[in-house]
């Protein structure tokens, strides 16, 4: 076999040749390279050594035995294995043949593994997006039905009202306009992802300075909260450059909700803005109830408000930080979360400060 | 005249129903959510509880739950909710009916009169 193998270095495939040794044991003789980088393995970790050196449990005792039951029915194996390797898991479609000699005696065997780990993470993926779609279906007709069911049920109210030739209460038409709010605002947060997502969005970038906007957006939030307290720390005075103020406006507000939202009445709300090299830094943070690992993993994919309890009462679509992201990938920025639970969340961006263009 | 109370977060959902009852001639008492309604339950003991499901600080499965544990009268639950598994939630809370919101007026009246027997 020796160096005729090498052409077997031009197949995507993983090929390997194995040598049957004494006692039903199994040896590498050679390899390809599709072998190595696939397995994350060195040549001299597999070449010349025992398949049960190589292949880790469970995959082993599987692999041994589809190699016993090839030599014994002379014939072509085919199974799928998932392997840990030092690359990571890898799922492949193997096919093992047995090489017969002229005495009828299998001397050793030829396999094949078709990797298909991209596919079947592909696959785990898109059945994640599909559940994750389907919970947030379940948020978003619960969100909106309610305030249609109180639109609904007020204005049979007045209907009946004019009926009966009652005056028509000014209160209840004013009420009206809680839930029609409401679905407003949510109608507002689905169309802004749609757009976001579409990259239909340009950004209208003006000329400001951050720390005077960040003063005035606090003053705002301070009127809508005035029991919650807003701590503005910036060396700073100015930090003039080239942003969109009403986007990063959105961004700096949903941030601050959310502090306010997920942390007691009485803690207060540590806002910072650091003018770094060339970029400028705002994080928001709060000592609130903090969040789960796995909550942080997806935190800013739309459709996976993490761990969603449907019994628990949400405000909103959860859209704020997916809208939040992409506003800040428009400003060529990033934007991190660093929490722990019990002790709090801090949320930051950070955007590059550029001229205008 | 037949008592009702009612259990609901959303503020103009609980004051349209309280409205109407009212109008129909139902002594009606509200609460905003189920921790509310335990307190109002403790001089209060009406003929009907019309429960919301998702509430904030205490939802209707815990009320439910804590209702049949420190309380001895056994009053008749209808479960309001909009979710795709209406008759499973009333399932979990023991209710006797449910109503799908949205929902007519109409509908809403005839549910409490039946699940009240007897002059309002």
């Amino acid at each position: 076999m020796g160096n005729d193998f090498q052409i077997y270095d031009s197949l995507v495939d993983v090929v390997f040749f194995l040598s049957v040794e004494p006692e039903n044991t199994f040896k590498f003789v050679q390899v390809n390279k599709s072998f190595l980088t696939t397995t994350g393995l060195k040549k001299e970790q597999v070449v010349g050594k025992y398949v049960h050196e190589v292949i880790p449990q469970p995959s082993l005792s599987l692999v041994l035995s589809n190699y016993r039951l090839a030599i014994k029915e002379k014939r072509t194996i085919k199974w799928h294995e998932v392997t840990d390797y030092p690359s990571g898991t890898k799922y492949g479609e193997v096919t093992v043949v047995p090489v017969i000699d002229d005495n009828g005696k299998c001397t050793s065997l030829v396999g094949n593994v078709h990797d298909v780990t991209d596919l079947v993470n592909a696959k785990k993926k898109s059945e994640e997006a599909l559940l994750a779609k389907s919970r947030f279906l379940d948020i978003a007709a619960h969100e909106l039905r309610n305030p249609v069911a109180s639109l609904y049920l007020m204005l049979q109210v007045i209907d009946r009202q004019i009926q009966h030739g009652n005056p028509i209460d000014h209160e209840k038409i004013v009420e009206l306009l809680h839930p029609a709010t409401r679905l407003n605002r949510l109608v507002a947060d689905l169309l802004n992802l749609s757009r976001l997502e579409k990259d239909v969005v340009k950004l209208d970038l003006g000329l400001h300075d951050l720390h005077h906007c960040i003063v005035g957006w606090i003053k705002e939030l301070e009127l809508i909260y005035p029991q919650r307290k807003l701590h503005f720390q910036a060396k700073a005075k100015e930090v003039l450059f080239a942003f969109d103020a009403l986007r990063i406006y959105q961004v700096f507000t949903n941030l601050v909700e959310n502090a306010v939202k997920y942390s007691p009445v009485t803690s207060p709300i540590e806002i910072n803005l650091e003018d770094l090299n060339g970029e400028v830094r705002v994080s928001i943070s709060d000592k609130g109830e903090g969040i789960s690992e796995k909550m942080l993993e997806n935190i800013f994919d739309p459709f996976s408000r993490g761990g969603v309890d449907i019994r628990v009462r949400h405000t909103g679509l959860g859209l704020g930080l997916p809208i939040s992201e992409k506003i800040i990938k428009l400003h060529h920025g990033t934007i991190q979360v660093e929490s722990k639970e019990g002790e709090g969340s801090t949320f930051s961006f950070t955007i590059p400060k550029k001229a205008l263009p | 005249m037949k008592k009702v109370l009612v259990i609901e977060d959303d503020k103009s959902m609980l004051d349209a129903v309280a409205m109407i009852l009212k109008f129909e001639g139902y002594e009606v008492c509200t609460a905003r959510n189920g921790r509310l309604a335990l307190e109002v339950l403790k001089d209060y003991k009406p003929d009907l509880i019309l429960l919301d499901m998702v509430m904030p600080e205490m939802n209707g499965w815990e009320f439910a739950e804590n209702y049949a544990k420190k309380f001895e009268h056994r009053t008749p639950i209808i479960v309001l909710t909009g979710a795709a598994d209406p008759v499973q939630r009333a399932k979990d809370v023991q209710a006797v009916g449910y109503i799908e919101k949205p929902y007519e007026i109409d509908e809403l009246l005839k549910v409490v009169s039946q699940s009240i027997l007897g002059p309002k």
